[in-house]
Order: structure tokens, then C-alpha cells, then sequence
């Protein structure tokens, strides 16, 4: 059996946790575009900073 | 005669080296084209989509994009090729040209859904029923989510054509952009490496035939929207 890479698994936890993330907040956000303006800003500004994470790469910070 | 064998993760170490090498080779370039999407936009386009839904549908496409990524990651991982390297490139970094910039208009974003993650979605189709399963199942997943970007971005581009004017100028300089673009993504047409994973019965179709049927059906759709077809050759950078 091959060897996997080192933190494989550890790396996917992390980018799994991430995506959820963001996929939480705009499943809740998406049926208050109309009533709840509030809601959906703090949506998109969670998203912003999840995915500014994912962005700047740092794997090694992630991974400690 | 090609190889027809199905390949799972417990055979892999039992390959040959080619096999090992193309199949290394493949799911990092296929990571490094699903951390360059949201890569392109992220940056300028979540802050400055249109509207709200927008905004939140790009936040939702970039995700899945990274999901796509991670998928690929753990693939990459689990037969001992690291790919994390790519979440920390720069644009400039990355193997497909196409990837070497950022998106900085909607109108940019939403040409990039209509005819990038097209080709995106030929690359997965190749995998289908590959001769290493994990792949094959891992693009049946990614594949439905793809759709989605394209659908987004093809309506998203004929609704800007549609308003005529000024909108349909936009949306005509976005995809005489990323159309030549697009078609060099498949690669050149004569590549040693495209026969390669034929034989392999890791991908399917030529890099020429791929561009071919693509071409077919993006050509027509263009011209529904009342766009003009761009050029095909000029600004190519692989032929």
C-alpha cells in the first residue's frame, strides 16, 4: 500500500471544516435577502474572512 | 489497445511508473485549476458583486470550487503527492495560463462561469469512467456543482448582452477575453502526454478533440446571445 503524504487527512479536516463554514452561512442568509439585510451582511463578511483565510495559504499555521 | 483495467487506491503502488507519474501529474494540475478559480475572483469580486444574492453566490461558488480542491487534495495525498504547495502560489504560479491573472469586473466573473468552467467541466468529463476509480467517483460528485457555475454564468452573460449598449460591450470584450483563453486550456494538439493518458485509461478523448467539441457547443451559444464569435487562432498560445 503507498504511503500517503504527510498530513493528508489533517488538511482535508481543515478545508472541510472551512467550506462548511461558508456554506453555512449563506444557506442561512439566502431566504433573508429581503427581510433581514443584517443577517445577510454578517453572511458575506464571515464568508469574506473564511475564504481570505483559505486564500492566503498558510498551510503550516492551519496545520498546527 | 488501451488499458482497461479499474484501478483502486490499494492497487496503485502495484502500477507502473508511468501510470503513477501521469496519475500524479493530473490530479495536481486538476488542484491547482480548482484553488486558481477562486484565486481569480474572490479578491475583488465577493466585495463588489451587483447585489446581495450575488455576492453570497459567488461566496457559495468559490466554496464549492475549494471543495473541489480538497477533493483532489486528499486524492493527491492518499497516493503520497502533496499538493498543498498551491494553496500558497501566487496567480503567477499556476500551470494554466488562464489562471495567471484576476478578475476585476462582473461582467469578467460572469464570462469566466460561462466559458472557463466550461472547459472545466470537459476536464472532469474526462475522468468518467477512468481506469482509477477514486477519480472516476470523486468528478461524479464535482461534476453537478460545476453545472451550476456554468449556468449561472451563461445566463448571467446573455442577460448583460441582452440590455445591449454599453452592457453588451462589456460582456463581448469579457469573452473575446477568455474565449482564446479557454481554448488553450485543453492543451496543445499534438502533445506526447495526451496519448499518454489515453493509453492509460485516464482520460478519454485528444486534447484536439476535446477543444473540438467544446468549440461546438460554446460556438452557438455565443452567437445566440447575439455576440460575435471570437477569433479562435489569434492571441492562441497552444495550437
Amino acid at each position: 500500500m503507498v504511503t500517503a503524504a504527510p498530513h493528508t487527512v489533517e488538511l482535508d479536516d481543515y478545508l472541510r471544516d472551512m467550506i462548511r463554514a461558508v456554506y453555512s452561512a449563506v444557506d442561512t442568509a439566502r431566504p433573508h435577502l429581503a427581510d433581514d439585510p443584517k443577517r445577510v451582511d454578517q453572511a458575506i463578511e464571515d464568508s469574506e474572512e473564511v475564504l481570505g483565510t483559505i486564500m492566503a495559504g498558510k498551510v503550516d499555521e492551519w496545520l498546527e | 489497445m488501451a488499458f482497461a483495467e479499474k484501478i483502486e487506491l490499494k492497487d496503485f503502488d502495484k502500477m507502473d511508473q508511468e501510470y503513477k507519474d501521469l496519475l500524479s501529474r493530473i490530479i495536481t494540475i486538476q488542484s491547482d485549476c480548482e484553488i486558481g478559480g477562486p484565486h481569480l475572483y474572490v479578491e475583488h469580486i465577493l466585495p463588489t458583486a451587483p447585489t446581495k444574492a450575488f455576492q453570497l453566490v459567488v461566496a457559495r461558488t468559490a466554496a464549492e470550487e475549494i471543495d473541489h480542491f480538497r477533493k483532489m487534495a486528499r486524492m493527491a495525498g492518499d497516493i503520497g503527492t502533496d499538493v498543498s504547495h498551491v494553496l500558497r502560489w501566487s496567480n503567477q504560479e499556476r500551470y494554466v495560463e488562464a489562471f495567471r491573472t484576476h478578475i476585476t469586473t462582473w461582467e469578467g466573473f460572469a464570462v469566466f462561469g460561462f466559458l472557463v468552467d466550461r472547459v472545466g467541466k470537459y476536464q472532469l468529463d474526462e475522468f468518467l469512467d477512468c481506469s482509477y476509480v477514486p477519480l472516476d467517483r470523486a468528478v461524479r460528485t464535482m461534476l453537478p456543482e460545476e453545472d451550476g457555475h456554468i449556468d449561472f454564468g451563461t445566463n448571467a452573460t446573455a442577460e448583460m448582452a441582452l440590455k445591449g449598449g454599453e452592457s453588451k460591450e462589456r460582456a463581448q470584450k469579457a469573452v473575446n477575453y477568455w474565449y482564446v483563453k479557454s481554448l488553450d486550456m485543453f492543451g496543445n494538439s499534438g502533445g506526447y502526454r495526451s496519448e499518454r493518458f489515453r493509453e492509460w485509461g485516464i482520460k478519454r478523448r485528444s486534447n484536439a478533440q476535446a477543444r473540438e467539441e467544446y468549440i461546438a457547443e460554446v460556438n452557438p451559444l455565443i452567437a445566440k446571445m447575439g455576440l460575435e464569435i471570437p477569433d479562435p487562432i489569434e492571441g492562441r498560445l497552444y495550437l
